[in-house]
């Protein structure tokens, strides 16, 4: 009997492992498993053993049992994944077609020009300031120290509205608002739209600038330009070489201007030295017009124009293409 | 202004190459904003004399000319009409090349040999435009080299003069900060007067504290010689036409000296005595342009007895101008307040060469020499007897004291974070014309209209040192910053989740046409006007965003982009807008296929925008705001079915979204199913709402379906406002999940289905209380609303 049983479990798991088919594997199943299988009436004879044989023997029943039924499931398992498997295999998807999506959006270039000023300027812990495009002659102008009959007038061309207020021609009014507002120390930065009656075609009568102001007890002409050096290098690269120009604004003394040293092999820039801002130490005729002591505080102020930085850094050579909007300008951003 | 190299170096002996001192003005705050090469390509110009004229045997407009280049007669045929015998002229023989590169070669005129070209001054790069050949002064001597001669090659600095630098903006102002900067001594212009014992016999009187230094000189028995040719040429390189002597003389020693001069003719002045007075009403003045101007009060002029000659410091007038029959001047040289010739100038448009002078403030103690170098320019070119100058002076004019400042190197070094010594700084003030006596600081005269204050030095010390000398350090303070500005974190917050949806930001201009106001209907009532606009396209303060986002998807349509969903954060603008007259808005226009590739029968339905999507968009945005949405038909901009009012926590409307009105759409030429939504900042609170935590229900939820059978004009915003304000406390969400029409339902009903879903966070929800509180919305919504449930 014990060589009977092994040999049919030997013999099962030979069939097992040779069938191809769920159902097939079934049969077998319940011809060895069944009520009436083979297994089984081999478990039933045991009871008609002797006691003493029992043990043995019914252990060895439940042995090949056990193993077969392993066998069983395992061969089952696999079965069904590999009709699963072909039965998701013939579904005619077509992978490679393209992804159901919105078109990406973009940000206007001005709007990351923008945003990478104020992200670097965030370091030195300069924060946001707004201030209104329609202006006063006397926040425009007068607290800046451009008097009415000031020749640096000039250097701005108004636009006038019928209500006697202005277009504000820079961003500097938004100092006078902060510092008639605020106490020092101050750091900020405002960006915003300006307008310039200016019509040649090298310039746009509207235009974006960002404005810098910082106001403590003992700021130097050193930390001015210390800090706009680290800015520019962050902006443009550490390659690039700044320099700085004497100059003159009403509401700054001393006055400079900032160049960059556009460094690029490739580019036809290389080489050439470019404007980016003008600068200063804030007028202490300013902080008198902001009843800011000038014999306690001293600052530095500076501006820029973001279509100019914007034109160097991604090398839009006309300016009104930044207003056009056209989609496909738009989309490379 | 332009500033020609050769007269620079008769002032100060400046290097070989002027590229080095270019940089180091720019440097130093003169701008050179480009070096020009003038007559760069000329070559090989001489000068000859025409000895015959005849007529050409074939063509009437044409002549022959025999000129004597100094050694042999040459041939040459010209079109010139302004040419006699006897004339000396510039010519370019066969071999020379004029100034615009042309090589000139021998050649025939129909059928005569031409052995080169007679020329004009336009041909030589001397003046933009000429009217015929430059005929030059009987002295010329004939066969020279002409380039040479009349110095036709030259090197201009073109430089930006600032505002505060009028010092400058002469040429022995400009070779006084070349000589600083290179430490080289000022050779100013010698030149000796010989002044005759007669008075010039005027009475002069400024009534005026705006001119407290006045000074007229007779210069009599002037012969109106031809002007030498050097003197031509530098006032033509500087920009100024030459006219004739008298005048030319006065502008000569304009751009010499940086101060403007008036030359009267004495025989037309009326009366024996001059006053400067400001103007106490407001009269007509026929000034050398042959202009009549009106001057206004305190407009400070020059008079004789019978009025106003002069508009001080701007413009002479017709009545006492120098003329060919001039032979007696009367020179005026004077200060006038800078404010005072600014306003005066600027209101009557006249930016003279004077104007912009005086303005800028010219320098009080060197009016004089001014007049005495002008006199004896007359005396030597034009033969003038040169009288006694009479002089006017307020003597008690604060310009005439010497303007005294506090020495304080350390604070220079502390204002500029330098460390120079006091032995330094004090050299380098010197070498600007600054004295030093133990600590105070003499200004000179020529930079008192600029050096004020402590902060004026520093900057001469910064620009003469040079601003590489100056250290780079990082501010010591400590980061003042708590947080980025609300409103630029909430616009940042607004640019990246729409970037993400698919809008593209736009920057359009705030100022737009009256014209668009007109096509998308909008009242031009209470806009803000421009009153000095560039063109009308641009004239108006836009009152809504929109009407430019319309323009840009017009733009693009043109230019075949027809699938555009733009966005821009800008500014609208209204005179009733407080306190500004502006808002921050966010506008949203959604136009053509939203999806990159649209392929599936649900992606093609789904792939234009509607005002569902554009609402949902909003919603997001600003679902920390309370906004909520109001169906109307007020903007006849909009598809009146296809509108809502956009309203605040208040109940305020702040914007609108709706589908364009095809009228407009075809006005704007964008496609009509163009979606536009506006949303005013204002009155939201843009900071960030700091998150408050509420417990989450540990116990499940159950869900039950109403569907409801509704007349077809009930909104669902009425019944979703019912059920808001009538819903079981059990009640924790209201979902609209299908609304259908058709013809089983009936032609004017809807089906509305809806799931609500029951929640008791304190503990488990029964079927029994679920039933029950159910039951009675049923019966209340079929008691109340004009529905069956279905």
């Amino acid at each position: 009997m014990e060589k009977e049983i092994l040999e049919l479990k030997d013999n099962y798991i030979n069939s097992i492992d040779n069938v191809n088919g769920l159902s097939e594997l079934d049969l077998i199943k319940s011809k060895v498993l069944g009520k009436n299988g083979e297994l089984t009436r081999f478990l039933k004879q045991v009871s008609s053993l002797p006691p003493e044989k029992r043990p043995v023997m019914g252990q060895l029943v439940n042995k090949a049992k056990s193993e077969i039924m392993a066998i069983l499931s395992a061969k089952q398992s696999k079965l069904e994944h590999a009709r699963l498997h072909s039965k998701l295999s013939k579904d005619g998807t077509d992978a490679s077609l393209p992804g159901i999506s919105v078109k990406k959006g973009h940000l206007h270039p001005i709007s990351l020009v923008i945003r990478e000023i104020v992200t670097l300027f965030d370091r030195f812990g300069f924060t946001v300031k707004e201030g209104p495009d329609i202006e006063s002659e006397e926040f425009n102008f007068e607290a800046l120290n451009i008097g009415k009959d000031h020749p640096a007038r000039d250097m701005h061309d108004t636009f006038y509205l019928t209500n006697k207020q202005l277009l504000r021609t820079h961003t500097s009014p938004v100092q006078i608002r902060t510092m008639l507002n605020e106490k020092p120390p101050l750091r900020i930065l405002a960006p915003g739209k300006v307008y310039r009656y200016d019509a040649d075609t090298s310039h746009s009568p509207v235009f974006h600038q960002i404005e810098g102001l910082y106001v403590d007890k003992n700021v130097t002409l050193a930390d001015l330009k210390g800090t706009l050096t680290t800015f520019l290098h962050s902006f443009f690269g550490q390659d690039y070489d700044v320099r700085f120009r004497s100059s003159y604004f009403p509401f700054t003394e001393p006055s400079v201007e900032v160049d960059v040293k556009w460094n690029d092999p490739g580019s036809k820039l290389h080489g050439k030295w470019f404007e980016v801002m003008g600068a200063g130490l804030v007028q202490r005729e300013v902080f008198r017009q902001t009843k800011i002591d000038p014999d306690l505080y001293t600052g530095f102020a500076f501006g820029m124009g973001i279509e100019r930085l914007a034109m160097l850094k991604y090398q839009i050579n006309d300016i009104r293409l930044l207003y056009e909007n056209d989609s496909r300008l738009l989309k490379q951003f | 202004m332009k500033i020609p190299i050769s007269w620079l170096r008769d002032y100060v002996d400046l290097p070989e190459s002027i590229e080095e001192m270019a940089e180091k003005l720019s440097f130093s705050g003169l701008e050179v904003e480009e070096i020009i090469e003038v007559g760069a390509a000329l070559k090989g110009i001489i000068t000859g004399k025409i000895e015959e004229i005849s007529p050409h045997p074939d063509a009437d407009r044409l002549v022959v000319t025999q000129v004597n280049d100094g050694s042999k007669r040459i041939q040459i045929v010209t079109g010139a009409t302004n040419i006699s015998v006897g004339d000396i002229v510039p010519v370019s023989p066969p071999g020379a090349v004029l100034s615009n590169g042309m090589k000139i070669k021998v050649s025939k005129l129909r059928g005569i040999e031409s052995s080169g070209m007679l020329c004009s001054e336009a041909e030589l790069g001397v003046a933009d435009e000429a009217d015929g050949i430059w005929i030059l002064p009987t002295n010329t001597p004939v066969g020279v080299d002409f380039i040479d001669y009349a110095q036709l090659k030259e090197s201009l600095l073109d430089i930006a003069i600032l505002p505060n630098r009028g010092d400058c903006q002469s040429i022995i102002g400009t070779a006084r900060e070349c000589a600083t900067l290179l430490n080289l001594p000022l050779k100013r212009p010698e030149f000796k007067l010989n002044e005759s014992k007669a008075e010039t016999a005027v009475d002069l009187n400024s009534k005026s504290a705006d001119c407290p230094l006045y000074s007229l000189r007779e210069l009599s028995s002037c012969s109106l010689n031809k002007t030498p040719l050097w003197m031509q040429r530098r006032l033509e390189l500087c920009g100024i036409r030459p006219i004739q002597l008298f005048v030319d003389i006065t502008n000569y020693v304009l751009l010499e000296f940086g101060q403007p001069l008036h030359a009267f003719d004495t025989n037309s002045l009326k009366g024996t005595s001059i006053s400067i007075e400001n103007i106490i009403a407001s009269s007509t003045f026929k000034a050398l342009d042959g202009q009549a101007y009106t001057l206004e009060k305190d407009d400070l002029v020059i008079c004789d007895e019978s009025g106003p000659i002069a508009i001080a410091g701007v413009m002479g007038g017709k009545s006492t101008e120098v003329t060919e029959n001039t032979t007696s001047v009367s020179l005026e040289a004077a200060y006038f307040d800078p404010i005072r010739v600014r306003k005066t100038g600027t209101r009557l448009r006249l930016r003279t060469e004077s104007a912009t002078r005086f303005e800028k403030s010219v320098d009080i103690e060197g009016v004089i020499e001014a007049a005495n170098r002008a006199s004896y320019l007359f005396q030597t070119l034009a033969g003038a007897t040169v009288k006694n100058i009479n002089v006017f002076k307020s003597e008690k004019d604060p310009l005439f004291k010497e303007k005294l400042l506090n020495f304080d190197p350390e604070g220079i070094n502390k204002l500029l974070g330098t460390t120079y010594e006091r032995k330094d700084i004090q050299e380098t003030l010197e070498s600007l014309g600054f004295k030093i006596n133990g600590d105070t600081l003499v200004v000179p005269s020529f930079r008192q209209h600029d050096i004020s204050e402590l902060p004026c030095i520093a900057e001469e010390i910064a620009r003469l040192k040079g601003m590489e000398n100056i250290p780079s350090t990082l501010p010591q303070g400590p980061s003042l910053k708590a947080s980025q500005l609300a409103s630029f974190e909430f616009d940042q917050l607004i640019q990246n989740t729409l970037c993400a949806r698919g809008f593209s930001e736009v920057n359009t201009f705030p100022m737009v046409s009256e014209k668009s106001f007109k096509k998308a209907g909008l009242p031009i009532e209470g806009t803000l006007h421009i009153a000095n606009p560039i063109s009308q396209d641009e004239s108006v303060m836009r009152t809504q965003l929109f009407v430019s986002l319309l323009e840009r998807l017009s733009f693009n349509r043109r230019r075949q982009q027809k699938d555009c969903h733009f966005f821009e954060i800008g500014k609208a603008f209204n005179e009733s807008i407080k306190p500004h007259f502006e808002d921050k808005r966010l506008c949203v226009v959604a136009s053509g296929t939203y999806f990159k590739e649209a392929y599936t029968e649900t992606s093609r339905q789904e792939n234009t925008y509607s005002i569902f999507h554009m609402k949902g968009l909003l919603e997001g945005l600003f679902s920390d705001h309370s906004i909520s949405f109001d169906s109307n038909d007020s903007r006849t901009f909009l598809h009146p079915k296809k509108q809502c009012s956009i309203l605040n926590n208040e109940g305020q409307i702040i914007g609108f979204i709706g589908t364009l009105h095809p009228n407009v759409a075809s006005e704007f030429d964008v496609s009509d199913d163009t979606v536009v939504a506006e949303i005013s900042f204002l009155s939201l609170d843009l900071a960030p709402k700091f998150p408050s935590y509420q417990s989450v229900s540990k116990f499940p939820t159950i869900k039950r379906d109403l569907a409801l059978l509704a007349p077809k004009e009930l909104s669902y915003g009425d019944i979703k406002s019912f059920l808001l304000a009538n819903k079981p406390k059990l009640v924790t969400d209201i979902q609209l999940f299908d609304v259908f029409e058709s013809d089983q339902l009936g032609e004017d009903k809807k089906s509305i289905a809806i799931t609500f879903t029951y929640e008791n966070k304190e503990a488990s929800l029964t079927d029994d209380e679920v039933n029950k509180s159910h039951q009675d919305l049923r019966t209340l919504i079929s008691e109340k609303l004009p529905v069956s449930i279905r």
